[in-house]
């Protein structure tokens, strides 16, 4: 073989480990970037959660129930006297 | 000389690019050799920054897994005074608007962070964003909800950095708050999120929530009987715990008055008290169940042996005047604590002595309950060393000696278990802590005795509920004010219990300082009545 063909043979095979090199970099930080999107977009969700389970909370206030029910439904409390227990025969 | 004209040329574009390269590397040599410590830092902190955060504050919970303290967001107003491009229009809208803070900012115009207002109403955050001023900026910061403010005294409250301030915020701050992470980031300087090397050079946690004993709904039920028995009688104030004598578990622990946590624009130190546990009070006859105890332990009285309670309300016994309500004549022993005489109890009490004292402590007064709670106080209990002539008279009747709701209720428990004295706990991850004592079986079977026929025939008549045993004893103290006792302002106790089949529950109230003079077996007992009911009714019924 000739000395040339040699030389660009050689030259080649590093253009094309370059080539690879660079490719894999670039899928990496790819990867990563997709990463970190999904962290925040998982911080996201986190905290509309938190937010979601607070608005429950704040609508399921004692008080509020008690009030609603007596005042709108007409409901009265129960009394320990009215509660009797039935044993199964 | 053409040749000649032409090698000069070349020569002098040849010096001419030496020359540039000459400057160029004399450049780099300064840049990167002379300034490279200058520039290397530059670019360190263009690529490289440390970022810290923090885990979300950890719930709290009540035994049935509702949440007691939760997280929601806060937002808050801020400027960044050396960054101002409108001036003029920012300093008439916090004029206006917020004049406070525009005091404040006159003062820090030098500052690079100014918070113009922290945990803004919804109304000043749509004002702010409506005014469309791009110098004012809103920030999202975690804060507090507590969706059972009946709770509050028990939970307490954080700040507005969110670190707890009261209650079991403060006392498990660490532990709700967890380990903050830090990372070490290289990113693009252009960009302002994404990095593409993430180390962790502080492992962070997770905060671990607190599961409660506490039972959110008997809580509310008792906290709306406390008020209402409040606003009947126009008194100062008013407590009550609800235990689980086989465990310790504290169902309920209310007091009143209290403050709602999620509006703490005006807050009063004494609305935040929680007083089963940081109060500590002269108790009145409720004591007198355990002076019985001594008394029929050390086996100086038998519960049919006759008692001369001279059929008077005022008499003097070893030269001390002791008064009582109701005089009794010639009684038996189980009658004089059913009826509360204090003439028969102080006769009986004096022949335990100064034994009295290791009774009372052994049954926990004058100790802590090792919750660990802020504020918790021990209470007190004279001890013989220090007693006057008096003493083993106010001893037995409970003066000289002060003791807490909570503290009432661990010592009553030993009747309703007939072993052991259980330590009270808040959440379900501490142990359960029995100590077994050893009292004759035939003098627990003599208390329970004495505290039925308190209820059945004495003065604990308004406690009785249809269906259930009942057991309990009332007490009413005068209050002590400026080293003298008021006999016009008392505190109305009552200590007692619920049981049917295998459930039983402990309950301890007071309420203190009612408009009108009264006695306990009238205020207090139908108080105790009503928390029973409710703690029944959500327990067991529902």
């Amino acid at each position: 073989m000739k000395q040339i063909h040699v030389i660009v043979i050689f030259v080649l095979l590093n253009a094309l480990f370059i080539f690879l090199l660079v490719h894999k970099q670039s899928q990496i930080i790819q990867l990563k970037y997709k990463i970190q999107k999904l962290e925040a977009e998982e911080k996201e969700l986190l905290k509309k959660e938190e937010h979601l389970v607070y608005i429950l909370q704040e609508q399921q206030s004692l008080k509020q129930v008690k009030n609603y029910a007596i005042e709108s439904l007409n409901m009265e409390p129960i009394k320990l006297k009215d509660v009797k227990k039935y044993d199964q025969i | 000389m053409i040749k000649y004209k032409s090698y000069i040329k070349s020569y002098l574009l040849l010096l001419g690019f030496f020359l540039l390269y000459f400057c160029v590397g004399v450049n780099l040599y300064f840049i990167q050799v002379r300034q490279q410590h200058f520039f290397s830092t530059l670019g360190e902190k263009q690529y490289n920054i440390t970022v810290t955060t923090h885990p979300p504050r950890a719930a709290i919970y009540d035994c049935k897994n509702r949440p007691l303290a939760i997280n929601k967001k806060m937002l808050s107003a801020f400027i960044l005074p050396q960054e101002i491009d409108h001036p003029k229009e920012t300093s008439v809208f916090l004029e206006k608007y917020f004049p406070e803070s525009h005091e404040r900012l006159q003062k820090s115009s030098k500052s690079k962070f100014f918070f113009v207002k922290r945990n803004l109403t919804k109304s000043e955050a749509e004002l702010i964003q409506d005014s469309n001023l791009p110098d004012i900026h809103i920030l999202e910061e975690p804060s507090r909800f507590y969706p059972h403010p009946a709770t509050s005294t028990i939970i307490g409250l954080t700040d507005i950095e969110n670190n707890g301030t009261l209650g079991l915020e403060q006392q498990y701050d660490k532990q709700l708050a967890g380990i903050p992470t830090t990372y070490f980031l290289k990113k693009d300087a252009r960009s302002k999120h994404f990095y593409f090397h993430k180390e962790t050079t502080q492992e962070g946690k997770e905060g671990i929530p607190l599961d409660l004993t506490i039972n959110a709904d008997i809580q509310f039920a008792v906290q709306e009987i406390l008020q209402e028995a409040i606003e009947k009688y126009n008194a100062k104030e008013a407590a009550a715990v609800v235990i689980n004598p086989d465990n310790g578990d504290i169902v309920a622990m209310v007091s009143y008055p209290n403050f709602d946590p999620n509006q703490t624009g005006t807050l009063s130190i004494e609305s935040t008290k929680n007083r089963p546990i940081t109060q500590s009070f002269e108790t009145g006859s409720v004591i007198k169940v355990f002076a019985a105890l001594a008394a029929l332990e050390e086996e100086v009285v038998e519960l049919d042996e006759m008692i001369d309670c001279e059929s008077t309300k005022e008499t003097k016994i070893d030269g001390i005047r002791v008064r009582t309500v109701i005089p009794n004549g010639i009684i038996p022993f189980l009658q004089v604590i059913q009826d509360s005489n204090n003439i028969g109890t102080v006769k009986v009490v004096k022949r335990v002595g100064e034994t009295l004292y290791d009774y009372y402590q052994e049954v926990g007064f004058g100790k802590s309950t090792d919750l660990g709670f802020p504020g918790e106080q021990k209470g007190f209990v004279n001890h013989p060393v220090n007693w006057s002539r008096y003493s083993i008279v106010s001893l037995s009747f409970g003066y000289e000696i002060t003791t807490t709701l909570l503290q009432l209720a661990r010592a009553y428990s030993i009747f309703i278990n007939g072993e052991y004295y259980v330590q009270p706990r808040l959440l379900k991850t501490q142990p359960v802590k029995k100590e077994k004592l050893f009292y004759e079986k035939e003098t627990i079977q003599d208390m329970r005795e004495i505290l039925q026929s308190s209820i059945e025939q004495g003065t604990g008549k308004r406690a009785r509920i249809k269906n259930y045993k009942i057991l309990g004893k009332t007490g009413t103290a005068n209050i002590l004010e400026n080293k003298t006792y008021n006999e016009s302002k008392n505190l109305y106790t009552f200590i007692g219990s619920i049981e049917k089949e295998n459930y039983r529950r402990v309950i301890t109230a007071y309420i203190r300082e009612t408009e009108k003079k009264s006695y306990s077996s009238v205020v207090a007992a139908p108080l105790f009545r009503k928390i029973a009911e409710a703690t029944a009714l959500h327990e067991r019924a529902l």
